[in-house]
């Protein structure tokens, strides 16, 4: 206990010393909050730009860093389990709340990365995914499967029918091709769900290739259910 | 893409984050990148005291430091 006291205070200094943010201020918020919701929230703190720019600087680091712990701890970055690739793409998208960020993971016959590629980002209920455009860097590396994910900067870590339609338009285009789709992971909330994991990963083609844009970004009905609720709570 | 091609370019792009956060000079920053290079960024953040770095930029460093031991703390009670 006394030790994350520790912790948090030098976490604290840190931040404050690092964006301008005052000291009084945020000590005052994780009195009673997690002093995390101040890099993933700022704008609880009410920043100026500058701040703002400095709090977004600091997240992209310790996205880096993450991902670079991963690079520093193998030999080679294996995607084999569910798990890894969670943790991967977790890395990779977790720190990102602003926006919607899709990427794809090309394997080789071992599931090692070849290459991990953004293939789309936009703002919230905007991103549009180009099949086409992950169709010529899949055949360019030469890859033998692929792993899709994409953040919910909204926090829900639920599939939402458009996830499910997009995973299934990808088997589709790559399983005549014989190009495995393994997994699609949905990473919101500081965590992350798999598709694999979940069973719901499909295996075979269901129609021909459609190689138009795909929209992401709609809210699970789950979630616009929740929502929903909150409202007539208050 | 082999391993190597992947870290080192996550080098380049996590130096050059330090460099607009901490505003780091040109010297400075190619240095942290040669360190990250040899030893590791783990291993650089955990033996900050010892690298070669002005005592200005090596404070800032050690602001992050406290923040990224924290989010570590925190990976491992999850």
């Amino acid at each position: 206990m006394k030790q994350d006291m520790q912790y948090t205070e030098k976490f604290l200094k840190g931040l404050t010393n690092l964006t301008g943010l005052p000291y009084k201020k945020v000590q005052q918020y994780v009195k009673t909050n997690n002093p995390f919701n101040i890099l993933e929230h700022p704008h609880i703190m009410e920043p100026n730009e500058k701040q703002l720019e400095k709090i977004g600087l600091l997240n992209e680091f310790i996205a880096s860093y993450n991902i670079l712990k991963i690079y520093e701890s193998n030999e080679k970055v294996t995607l084999n389990s569910s798990t890894i690739a969670g943790q991967y793409f977790l890395a990779l998208l977790g720190g990102i709340k602003d926006k919607e960020r899709f990427m794809v993971a090309f394997l080789d016959s071992g599931n090692n990365i070849i290459e991990t590629k953004t293939m789309s980002e936009g703002s919230i209920g905007q991103t549009a995914v180009y099949p086409r455009e992950i169709l010529k860097y899949a055949l360019a590396c030469d890859c033998n499967a692929m792993i899709l994910a994409h953040n919910h900067p909204g926090g829900s870590k639920n599939f939402s029918p458009e996830d499910r339609s997009l995973t299934q338009r990808m088997v589709d285009i790559f399983h005549p091709l014989e190009i495995k789709v393994l997994d699609h992971i949905i990473v919101g909330g500081g965590s992350y769900t798999s598709m694999a994991e979940r069973g719901i990963v499909p295996c075979q083609s269901k129609g021909t290739a459609n190689y138009e844009e795909i929209a992401l970004g709609a809210i699970p009905v789950e979630e616009k259910r929740n929502r929903f609720k909150n409202t007539h709570s208050r | 893409m082999n391993l190597e091609k992947l870290r080192e370019m996550e080098y380049i792009k996590c130096v050059g984050l330090l460099a607009e956060l901490i505003d780091l000079d040109v010297d400075t920053k190619e240095k942290i990148h040669m360190c990250f290079q040899s030893m590791g960024i783990k291993t650089f953040f955990l033996h900050l005291e010892s690298v070669d770095l002005p005592l200005e930029t090596c404070e800032k460093l050690k602001s992050i430091k406290s923040i990224i031991e924290m989010f570590d703390e925190e990976g491992r009670h999850a």
